[in-house]
């Protein structure tokens, strides 16, 4: 099946932006990055806005986007994506309001609403495509990878930018430790999806699952993150673990795409002979 | 109440006067099908060769998941015909529908930017008054439409004529459950399970 790149680039970004809303939710909860979460705060809005402009770029006809809203309580897959997505977009608002305010409660309560928001979002947004019909899609290795992926981005977005206002050393190895948990948890989802789809075993698609995303999006963040955390004075760990944790990223969308042939294709097969 | 279509393949020969009608019914564009017909076969050796021909559309499945994914209610179920349709109107042109559907039938109308699928003719049928264009076309009289559920109609008839080894559905790896059924006798062929 066709790569829909919209469709890879609204995932990725609405989905760094839900992990990051985990990691300000996590550092919430532990009093930690305080400085980091106005910014990451903001950073996340903007992604999930841009995230939502590539959904809709995806769209034959968007004209219609509002018969979406006024049906969100379908729970279909998409409903749930948007829904989700838009109650993300106002805690990160109401969050970075918070901060801006100085409310250390506000900022509390909020950045843990967000935690949850983010969490469901990272798994809603590969749950949609559990779809029955496309049988590589269709095991848990799918939205669980979905799920590692937004975590193992957001949190280098959350630890790049706790760099940059200068947050305290400890409070970044703090963050290292729930990172590495992030990119286990990435990598195991990775090869359960790869393992469950077949496309670590496909001739075709083996080197860039195992390149791209297993190596890349999953085992060098890992390492990045356990560097890091003995070192937090190498910054450059952050950039490097954040775009690698996109490629692997960008991998795992692709591939699914490649590997998300249907069951039978009628139409598609109508001038020649299908296997039998 | 389930209707759909009853395909007789020992007698389609493959023609594709259903697949013309429906162009023609429907006013499709260029390269745009409802419906296609798909050759299985030759297989065998000589002399012991078998060949025939499934029409393939909307399957009508009792559990469409084309319903379940949409995000805007526009594919939906008639409540008056039980018929799975697309309401154009309110379609964003996400593809999940085609995504979930185990079949491939649905496509894409690139001028409109909407989905589309086999309607059974819905504007000849609802009220009962009418046939599908398909049906009316067929050169060897082999397409039967009608209410599974209702044993005096053209498809119930049809499939009571024969034995149930005969009467065959396109896989249902994907739990829809399609409607559609096709009557194959074992010496006219052997059915193949696609793939």
């Amino acid at each position: 099946m066709a790569i829909q790149w919209s469709l890879v680039v609204f995932s990725l970004l609405a989905g760094c932006a839900a992990g990051s809303l985990v990691f300000i939710g996590l550092a919430e909860i532990t009093g930690t990055a305080k400085k980091a979460g106005f910014p990451i705060s903001i950073i996340a809005g903007i992604l999930l806005l841009l995230g939502g402009i590539a959904s809709v770029t995806h769209l034959g006809n968007p004209v219609n986007v509002m018969s979406a809203v006024t049906n969100i309580f379908s729970f279909s897959g998409i409903s749930l994506e948007l829904l989700f997505l838009g109650l993300s977009l106002l805690v990160a608002i109401i969050y970075a309001i918070a901060s801006r305010r100085e409310s250390a409660l506000g900022t509390r309560i909020v950045g843990i609403i967000g935690l949850v928001l983010g969490l469901i979002l990272c798994v809603v947004l590969g749950s949609s495509y559990l779809i029955a019909a496309r049988p590589a899609w269709n095991n848990f290795g799918l939205p669980l990878s979905f799920f590692g992926s937004s975590l193992v981005m957001g949190g280098f977005l959350f630890v790049t930018v706790a760099n940059s206002v200068k947050v305290d050393k400890e409070d970044i190895k703090m963050t290292c430790v729930w990172i590495i948990v992030a990119a286990i948890i990435a990598l195991v989802a990775y090869l359960a999806f790869g393992l469950l789809s077949g496309v670590a075993l496909d001739p075709a698609q083996a080197a860039l699952f195992w390149v791209a995303v297993v190596i890349i999006g999953a085992g060098i963040p890992t390492v990045c993150a356990i560097m890091l955390h003995a070192n937090t004075g190498r910054k450059s760990l952050a950039y490097i673990g954040l775009v690698s944790a996109v490629i692997g990223g960008v991998g795992f969308r692709a591939l699914m795409w490649v590997a998300g042939s249907g069951v039978l294709d009628i139409f598609g097969a109508a001038n020649s002979v299908l296997p039998f | 109440m389930r209707n759909c279509l009853v395909i007789n393949l020992d007698r389609c020969t493959g023609c594709d006067s259903c697949v013309a009608a429906c162009k023609f019914e429907n006013g499709l564009g260029l390269g745009i099908n409802w419906n296609r017909v798909i050759p299985v076969g030759p297989t065998g050796t000589h002399p012991d060769l078998e060949m025939y021909w499934i029409p393939g559309q909307c399957q009508q499945c009792a559990n469409a998941a084309c319903v379940s994914v949409c995000p805007t209610g526009a594919s939906y179920r008639d409540p008056l015909t039980n018929v799975v349709l697309i309401e154009k109107a309110t379609c964003i042109g996400c593809h999940y529908c085609a995504y979930a559907c185990p079949y491939g039938v649905r496509v894409f109308n690139e001028e409109e930017h909407v989905m589309e699928k086999c309607t059974l003719c819905s504007h000849l049928t609802a009220d009962g008054s009418g046939l599908p264009a398909c049906v009316v076309a067929c050169t060897t009289g082999c397409r039967f439409y009608g209410d599974l559920d209702d044993p005096d109609s053209d498809a119930s008839k049809e499939l009571a004529k024969y034995d149930t080894d005969c009467i065959h559905l396109l896989p249902d790896t994907a739990g829809t459950h399609p409607a559609t059924r096709y009557i194959l006798s074992p010496n006219i062929a052997k059915w193949k399970e696609l793939s």
